[in-house]
């Protein structure tokens, strides 16, 4: 009689635990990123940015980086529906270009999983929210510090690529900022070099010789900055001509520490991941209250992770260089 | 010389190997994860591997006539700009496919005329062809992608024929048909005789440079129509299309059986196997979350195994 009492005490307390333990534990939730060019440095710190999300959120919460190591819409594509059979409970996607993934990008929508894009939109799919930067804002910010570093005087050149895109609004930034904030400063010249070094440096150094009286120089694009500082040094006038550059890859690195290059503007690849993960939280959970994208979450459909300046006096500080010159690796 | 009926024993061999490894990796991962045995999964792996296996039967004739073409990864993303322009420009898409293949038969004759006239390798000549095309849609495109097609073309991407969509019951026509002449029809079998022994071929009275023109035609066609049908699901097209895709093709074919380094030897039925086993790889890679770097590791590795395998066998029958 005892020893039934204590079996049936027993087998109650095991399912009071079982069924705590199911109340208490969250169920599983698995995210997964998927990126073109995976192993670049710049995707590497989105998923650094939605790893240190996920934590937040909770260690129910699993992450995966994919895509194709090669600039490939179509591998991409691939990708993401095989990734939809695992039924995960949101994709994060850095689009390869703007139409490609819209039809994979759908069939994820369809199937109840959401999809938020960040780095490069596909506006035109179902997708639910977008997380990028607002390259108008980018520009404005290199104007800002040009303006300051130059005291708000002088002629300045601008790299670009013209057309659409990126680089052009980045440019139309720069100016209308600068216009808007310093009347005595105006743009004199607009540097074509198609994204290519060694033709900005050459056509700098044109620029240059041809209108003594550029004191500043702003690059839309990497690749810009490291070339102009090549340009200035061969004329020769280092320390006269203030070069700022964009983001912050290896070149640019090292001029910003020589001080060729005085200041770089960057976006946050970093607080993009972090905050499309945020938003695919969101959209995995629905609340009582109806959302815009039914039966998904609450997520407003557009974030911008912001533009920032790194000076060349920041990374004279070795802890923040050690940020930058150590990007994490997956 | 090489016994032929050695020789199609031994790749029976390598596709029993290929077959068992085939079912071993679908059990490993049925039990990993279980959405990989699923109607639904099946299909994504076929279409996530379609392409390369329909540019892989035309490449297999290629190879077994003792060649090489590394064109089509520029001839596929030509191919598929091509027919996107052409229906952005208010051409009926009926109308613009054979315009499109078309197009793609010229790349093919113009790689074999370069070939025979210049008397440059294949692989040099088809690596230029790549090249060139690469630059050429580059230059075609500005580098954007060329998207808003027409939306009677749009359609086709979610039609279905007899249950399949249009991309993999293209391909099970072509992979049958190409399977079944390169048993009967004389013109393929030609391949075989040419690419084992071009000089005995043409001294018995086979028109060896027919059959070259006809696999470099061929090969290209299907490049043509895999970008197409890449239009098709994709409702765009870009220049960034196929990055890598002839490696993979001649991977296909290389681990189905085909010689890369001596003409002759390979076969259709090795080729459709070794894109089964290759489309198996790379959806079992991103449904077990394995970094997709060693993806490349592994189909490297695969590939050396198999090209080792075919030479390991014909030093064994020339003493």
């Amino acid at each position: 009689m005892r020893r039934r009492l204590l079996v049936l005490l027993l087998t109650l307390a095991m399912v009071v635990g079982l069924a705590g333990a199911s109340v208490w534990a969250k169920d599983p939730e698995h995210y997964v990123m998927i990126v073109f060019t995976k192993g670049a440095e710049y995707f590497n710190w989105t998923y650094a940015g939605m790893i240190d999300a996920a934590k937040i959120l909770g260690d129910h919460i699993t992450t995966e980086l994919q895509g194709p190591a090669e600039w490939d819409a179509s591998l991409q594509a691939r990708t993401i529906d095989q990734v939809i059979v695992k039924q995960p409970n949101a994709i994060l996607v850095a689009c390869a270009d703007e139409a490609t993934l819209v039809p994979a990008i759908n069939r994820a929508i369809d199937r109840g999983i959401p999809v938020i894009t960040f780095d490069n939109d596909a506006p035109e799919s179902k997708r639910l929210a977008y997380v990028g930067t607002d390259n108008y804002e980018f520009g404005a910010t290199g104007a800002r510090a040009m303006g300051e570093l130059l005291g708000g005087e002088g002629e300045v050149a601008i790299i670009t690529v013209p057309g659409a895109g990126s680089m052009a609004e980045r440019a139309q930034g720069f100016e209308e900022e600068l216009a808007r904030l310093y009347p005595n400063m105006k743009v004199a010249a607009i540097i074509n070099d198609e994204g290519d070094v060694a033709r900005a440096e050459s056509l700098t150094v044109a620029a240059l010789l041809a209108n003594p009286n550029i004191k500043g120089i702003f690059s839309t694009h990497g690749y810009g900055g490291p070339g102009a500082a090549a340009a200035v040094r061969t004329v020769g006038r280092q320390g006269e001509v203030v070069v700022i550059a964009s983001d912050y890859g290896g070149p640019v690195l090292e001029l910003l520490k020589t001080g060729e290059i005085a200041a770089t503007v960057a976006d946050n690849p970093y607080l993009l991941g972090f905050q499309a993960m945020m938003l695919a939280y969101q959209a995995a959970h629905p609340t009582d209250m109806p959302s815009q994208n039914p039966p998904f979450g609450h997520v407003p459909p557009l974030i911008y992770g912001g533009s920032y300046i790194i000076t060349s006096e920041d990374l004279q500080d070795p802890e923040v260089a050690a940020i930058y010159e150590n990007p994490p690796q997956f | 010389m090489i016994s032929f009926r050695r020789a199609i024993r031994e790749i029976d061999k390598q596709m029993v190997v290929l077959l068992f490894l085939i079912v071993v990796i679908a059990t490993v991962m049925a039990r990993r994860n279980p959405f990989f045995l699923t109607l639904y999964n099946f299909e994504v792996m076929a279409q996530g591997f379609l392409f390369e296996a329909l540019m892989a039967l035309g490449m297999t004739l290629v190879i077994v006539s003792g060649g090489i073409d590394l064109s089509v990864g520029g001839v596929f993303p030509f191919a598929a700009i091509l027919m996107a322009l052409l229906l952005r420009n208010g051409i009926n898409h009926f109308l613009a496919m054979p315009v499109v293949i078309a197009a793609s038969a010229v790349v093919g004759l113009i790689n074999n005329e370069m070939r025979r006239i210049l008397n440059i390798p294949p692989m040099i000549v088809t690596m230029a062809t790549l090249l060139t095309l690469r630059g050429l849609n580059l230059a075609i495109t500005d580098g954007r992608v060329i998207s808003r097609l027409p939306s009677a073309f749009v359609e086709l991407s979610s039609t279905r024929i007899l249950g399949l969509p249009i991309p993999m019951a293209v391909y099970l026509v072509a992979a049958l048909l190409i399977l079944i002449l390169s048993k009967k029809q004389r013109a393929l079998l030609h391949v075989y005789f040419v690419g084992g022994n071009p000089t005995s071929a043409a001294l018995s009275g086979v028109k060896t440079e027919r059959v070259y023109r006809m696999v470099y035609t061929l090969s290209s066609c299907l490049a043509g129509v895999a970008g197409i049908l890449a239009t098709m699901v994709y409702n765009s097209a870009s220049s960034n299309f196929g990055q890598g895709i002839e490696l993979r093709v001649i991977t296909a074919v290389a681990i189905g059986g085909a010689s890369l380094t001596k003409g002759g030897i390979g076969s259709i039925e090795g080729t459709i196997l070794g894109s089964i086993f290759l489309a198996m790889i790379y959806n079992a890679f991103v449904m077990s979350g394995v970094s997709t770097y060693y993806q490349d590791v592994f189909t490297g590795v695969m590939l050396v195994i198999a090209v080792l395998l075919r030479s390991q066998l014909f030093r064994q029958e020339s003493h």
